[in-house]
């Protein structure tokens, strides 16, 4: 247990035997490092602080994700721990219940923190956006594992299967999904902003707005889709079979 | 309304067939992948396949023999299809007997078939 000492010589009030109560004054100020985050609202540096002082003993604390992004449209935070420790059910719950929001925590070592980055287009994306408690330095370069990007771009499959059964958000996210891959082949460093730009270019202006709002004309955008999703595909398997770098 | 569930049917199962695709892949590479990342993001092509689900009658227990065989045995060829067209591809280590167990989890989990007893 902490012990709070106070001097011989102290104001009315803290007699022994007084029952007191322990209020902090001033948080701790801490130092912390930014990558790819210009500013951040007021409410959401509480939360930042709150990880923080929470996970004091853990090597390094990254938040990440759409919770970077400005305004509140955010799910749930993303956070990911430099350890090798089990995450606690707890933790979640105890977010939930002092900050109302849902926080997702992954635990990784630096090994496959590196390796997620090499190899994930969409943790590429995610990490291209971070608040940390200390600095990281990554090096990498994109790495092709093809059975991983086979698997990812399946995902998008789904808008091919079901468009009028997608919501907007999930319309978007399946697009940038295929698009990062795509971007990802082409051995080019992803961001949010990049992909974004991406798909505006391949299918035309407004079409991230329109996703969102569930408004994109069917027939023109799967039409492009379709083609661009073939292609990856084609592309990935290619590099199944070669065993090497894709053509 | 008859054609209608028809149409609900097959996008389910094409849904369902994504599903277990994407689950047989998963295998396959599941000491590479940030699992913990991936498990909260969810599969789409499930929860999609839920929502027809839940549109198609009884909704509350297993559907009739004559449409859980019918899905099955669809589903089973579709992804069986996806899978081998990889195989022929030079994608190693894909067990195709698996895609048959990771059916009956998901049948099971969105109430297609009854829990046997």
């Amino acid at each position: 247990m902490d012990q709070v000492y106070l001097p011989k010589l102290r104001p009315p009030g803290f007699s022994v035997g007084d029952f007191v109560e322990i209020v902090p004054t001033k948080r701790k100020k801490r130092s912390f490092f930014t990558h790819g985050v210009s500013s951040l609202e007021t409410i959401k540096n509480l939360v930042k602080d709150e990880l923080f002082d929470y996970f004091e003993q853990i090597d390094n604390v990254i938040i990440t994700g759409s919770f970077l992004e400005q305004g509140f449209k955010f799910n749930d935070v993303d956070v990911v721990l430099v350890n090798n420790t089990k995450i606690d059910k707890s933790w979640e719950n105890y977010f939930q219940k002092k900050l109302g929001i849902d926080i997702h925590f992954t635990n990784l070592n630096r090994k496959t923190l590196q390796q997620g980055l090499q190899t994930d287009p969409l943790f590429q994306m995610m990490m291209s956006k971070y608040i940390a408690k200390k600095r990281e330095i990554f090096q990498f370069k994109n790495q092709f594992n093809y059975k991983l990007l086979d698997l990812h771009l399946l995902k998008s499959k789904t808008i091919l299967e079901s468009f009028a059964g997608l919501t907007g958000k999930e319309k978007y996210d399946l697009t940038r999904n295929m698009i990062a891959i795509q971007l990802f082949l082409k051995k080019e460093k992803l961001s949010g902003d990049i992909v974004d730009k991406e798909i505006e270019r391949s299918f035309g202006k407004g079409t991230i707005h329109k996703l969102k709002e569930n408004m994109v004309e069917k027939e023109e955008f799967l039409n492009k889709f379709k083609a661009g999703y073939e292609q990856t595909f084609k592309k990935i398997m290619a590099g199944l079979k070669n065993g090497a770098k894709p053509q | 309304m008859g054609q209608n569930r028809n149409k609900i049917l097959q996008l389910m199962i094409s849904n369902l067939v994504n599903a277990v695709v994407h689950k047989v892949l998963e295998e396959t590479v599941k000491e590479e992948i940030l699992r913990d990342h991936y498990n909260q993001e969810g599969l789409i092509s499930l929860d999609v396949a839920k929502r027809y689900r839940e549109k198609i009658n009884p909704v509350q227990r297993g559907l009739p023999e004559k449409d859980l065989e019918k899905i099955k045995e669809e589903v089973l060829r579709k992804a069986k299809k996806e899978l081998r067209l990889r195989v022929s591809k030079g994608y190693q280590e894909i067990d195709l007997s698996l895609a048959d167990k990771v059916l009956e989890e998901v049948l099971l989990e969105l109430r297609i078939e009854n829990e046997k007893e």
